[in-house]
């Protein structure tokens, strides 16, 4: 009978900041191990969390076979590859102390702010294997400091948030990112509803749910009957990376053990909708190809998920994309999209970017686009954010419709 | 038996979690799974700081406790340290589902609940695609300290959602519908309501209008105000986020107005339903907090270690999502009260706003948002053509006092499926609801 079995290991250390301190450290192991079976168009999953009995969750994975889940079998036959991509970040001893020295130097340097939530350094390791004589192998880890800002004169619960996540530590440049962040808040400067807004790429999510194959092959999709049509401008990629240097611990394989060439699968490939978001189920019933988006806990069926999917920059720098004045974005939560592709965006924080310096401190408005316009005409350039050097991200610079509050 | 050593303060939380999920896509079953997972945390606290353990090793508790010990340092006044003389000691059993237990339901009835429905969610020519989905959980949890905690009770939670995906040309639509409570006899949903829902989305597909981005009056669900409750103000009211902020502690003092008259929100871990915490995750019992009661705040949410920071008293509001985390200060059923107007009397007041049906996210800091999936347009007082919104927003402050009408029947609603996110943890179940609210001033988008 073919089968594949999957373990996921997890070992987590978790700090917890509170008032400008360290109050917590969190040890937190986990192993995870799933056996899927196949037979005769069906599929049968077994889960553990811990160590156990491969044979006996074997077993447990045949006799759910009678559950009559229908499942293409469709296993990778003879490959193997394996990544190690774990780095010296901090050593576990070291950890909170070194985390406080950190703390200590921002509540120094920035007297007037309070930092709060988690800094996490994680190693994660994944096994993939099959009846076929598939094994792929994956390890990394990473350190992520997210903090959650509030100004002490400030009456809100936050006021704007710093998050990195990588594969190696600098205090100097945690610092110096923060401070950033930091001077332009109390700077109050002019809203000119004429310039461009710099964002970021997080922006897209809200259309990836119209790229998922189930969505769009049901007709419900925003991008209905587009598929091979040039749909944005021709600056646009949207891709699946899995790249081994990614700094989420995202293996190049997904929960199915696809690969794709590359380690990448493009959905927008310049500017023109070149494939769907699949796997297995997906790609078998509606005759696609298989993106590498199976995704599933270690007790469940695979279905497909948008993970590590990135917007192409077209320039390596936001300094050389955006000379002269611009809308810089900080906090932009709680917007959406409406079924024709308008999207309306609070903004919470803004700053005025000027030469790649955030220079002052914007009022509240909100922002209107259409997602054809954002990723079409109205479309600047997508940019490696330079104003940070620990955080590393990407931005979208675009024109958008400003409402003043 | 778990022995505790003197000179810390330490407790254990032990879940044991059954879970069930099936989902049907277009009528035909995509997953259908049955687990029970059984996880431990345990924490010890020295006075400086705390040290946890997550584990899946059930047999080497001890020893992962010891470990945790060996990080600490002792401290003989261990039991003087404010957060510690405010932990409890309860020592109960409830075995408030040992009778009706998820576990007991046979998977078959389960899938039926939702095959029953299939006709009914194909009911419109403009289906493209239909998802139906039932989620169970049922927990006992176990909870022991230094202090003398001993704690034992139960959870549970099932829901049964139907959605649809909808097009008509390039215009489409999607939404869901479903009922959630702690029993599985209280979810049954019959086929008209299926339908419906069903022809109430078809509706909005043809027949919705684009709206011009302003600023409108507004009058929420019970739903939609549940969520505003729990966004504008709810977390808030969590006084993790008052930790070193003494502007905050001023602004929010208790006493201080925050609100028009006629608003009184509550939190309470003893309604029935997905916020039921009869013991949150630190051994407090339960308790009903006025966060504002007549416009005035009253209260808010605490842990033991926000309480004594703040010179309060706990609330029953110290939480974790699961045994993979520690408990930090959440929510449990928040809910605005009933006033005295009538649903019909909030409508009629409006000459042309938005009433705001159900929702799909929302989010709270200084502005909150909410993004609609169904809404209306109201005019002359009656609700008129459905309409495109992405999503409204309102300063917390603001609003709070614009609050102009609060109808005199409220809705406390569950949910199985999604919670409340904060942190790193989510999702949490929580509940949340009110009566209808209108709201004479709202950013519309």
């Amino acid at each position: 009978m073919k089968h594949e079995k999957i373990v996921n290991k997890t070992t987590s250390y978790g700090l917890n900041v509170s008032g400008g301190n360290i109050d917590s450290l969190r040890v937190k192991d986990d192993l995870k191990t799933v056996i899927r079976v196949y037979d005769d168009g069906k599929i049968g999953i077994a889960g553990r969390i811990g160590e156990g009995d491969d044979k006996a969750l074997f077993e447990d994975a045949k006799a759910r076979l009678s559950q009559n889940i229908t499942y293409p079998c469709d296993l990778t036959a003879g490959k193997t590859r394996k990544e190690n991509c774990v780095k010296n970040i901090v050593p576990a001893t070291d950890f909170v102390k070194t985390m406080k020295k950190l703390l200590a130097r921002l509540n120094k340097e920035y007297p007037d702010f309070i930092f709060s939530n988690k800094i996490n350094m994680e190693e994660y390791s994944s096994v993939y294997e099959n009846s076929e004589n598939t094994r792929y192998e994956y390890a990394s880890n990473y350190l992520a400091i997210i903090l959650v800002i509030q100004h002490k004169k400030s009456a809100s619960i936050m006021d704007l948030a710093y998050g990195a996540v990588q594969n190696y530590y600098d205090e100097d440049k945690v610092v110096s990112d923060i401070g950033k962040l930091l001077a332009p808040f109390d700077k109050k400067a002019e809203l000119d509803d004429t310039l461009p807004v710099i964002i970021g790429d997080s922006i897209i999510h809200y259309s990836l749910r119209h790229i998922i194959a189930e969505l769009y092959m049901s007709g419900a999709s925003l991008f209905n009957g587009k598929l091979g049509e040039k749909l944005f401008d021709e600056k646009v990629n949207i891709y699946l990376d899995r790249g081994p240097d990614n700094k989420e611990c995202i293996p190049f394989f997904d929960s199915e053990g696809v690969v794709n060439d590359g380690d990448k699968f493009y959905f927008i490939k310049d500017g023109v909708f070149n494939g769907l978001l699949t796997y297995k189920r997906t790609a078998h019933n509606f005759n696609l190809p298989l993106s590498g988006g199976g995704y599933s806990d270690f007790d469940e069926v695979p279905v497909a998920a948008a993970v590590g999917i990135k917007l192409g920059a077209t320039s390596d720098s936001l300094k050389k994309l955006i000379k002269g004045k611009a809308i810089y974005i900080v906090e932009a939560g709680g917007g959406d999209m409406t079924p024709d592709g308008t999207l309306g965006i609070p903004v919470q924080l803004a700053y005025l970017y000027d030469n790649g310096e955030l220079v002052g401190k914007l009022p509240e408005f909100s922002l209107n686009a259409n997602i054809f316009d954002l990723l079409g005409k109205d479309l600047i350039g997508v940019a490696k954010n330079d104003v940070f050097g620990f955080m590393e991200d990407t931005v979208l610079a675009a024109k958008f419709k400003i409402n003043k509050n | 038996m778990i022995k505790f050593k003197d000179g810390f303060y330490s407790d254990v939380r032990i879940e044991t979690r059954f879970k069930t999920a099936i989902r049907y896509r277009n009528g035909v079953l995509e997953e259908c799974k049955q687990t029970t997972v059984k996880k431990a945390f345990i924490r010890v606290f020295d006075g400086e700081m705390w040290y946890y353990s997550s584990t899946y090793k059930l047999d080497g508790l001890q020893g992962e406790l010891d470990k945790l010990y060996a990080n600490a340092t002792p401290n003989p006044n261990i039991a003087e340290d404010a957060t510690v003389k405010r932990f409890q000691a309860n020592v109960a059993k409830i075995e408030k589902f040992k009778d009706c237990s998820l576990e007991n339901v046979p998977l078959a009835e389960k899938q039926k609940l939702l095959t029953s429905n299939f006709e009914a969610l194909n009911s419109s020519e403009y289906v493209k695609m239909t998802v139906a989905l039932y989620s169970d959980r049922h927990s006992n949890y176990e909870f022991y300290s230094s202090k003398g905690a001993d704690i034992k009770y139960d959870y549970q939670l099932c829901g049964a959602r139907f959605a649809v995906a909808m097009a008509n040309g390039e215009e489409n639509f999607d939404d869901s519908f479903g009922k959630s409570a702690d029993s599985f006899a209280k979810i049954a949903t019959s086929a008209k309501e299926v339908a419906d829902f069903v022809k109430e989305s078809e509706n909005f597909l043809l027949n919705a209008k684009s709206i011009t981005p302003g600023t409108y009056p507004v009058i929420l669900s019970p739903e939609t105000t549940g969520v505003f409750a729990h966004e504008s103000f709810g977390h808030k009211s969590e006084a993790d986020f008052m930790i070193g902020n003494e502007t905050m502690k001023k602004e929010w003092a208790v006493g201080t107005k925050v609100g028009s008259d006629i608003l009184s929100i509550y939190d309470s871990g003893l309604e029935d339903g997905s916020g039921y915490v009869p013991f949150d995750d630190e051994g407090t019992k339960a308790s009903k907090t006025y966060l504002i009661k007549n416009g005035v705040l009253t209260g808010r949410l605490q842990s033991a270690m926000t309480a004594a920071y703040l010179g309060e008293e706990t609330t029953g509001n110290a939480r974790a999502v699961d045994c993979d985390f520690e408990p930090i200060v959440r929510m449990t059923s928040t809910v605005i009260e009933a006033g005295k107007s009538t649903k019909e009397e909030l409508f009629k007041k409006v000459k042309h706003g938005y009433f705001i049906k159900n929702y799909k996210h929302g989010s709270g800091m200084s502005t909150f948002t909410i993004a609609p999936n169904l809404a209306y347009e109201i005019k002359d007082g009656k609700i008129g053509d459905p309409v495109k919104i992405a999503v409204i927003t309102g300063s917390v402050f603001e609003t709070l006092n614009l609050i102009d009408g609060v109808s005199d029947k409220a809705e406390v609603i569950s949910s199985a499926f999604g919670g409340c996110g904060k942190m790193e943890q989510h999702p949490l179940n929580v509940a949340f609801g009110g009566p209808y609210v209108s709201i004479s001033k709202m950013t519309v988008q």
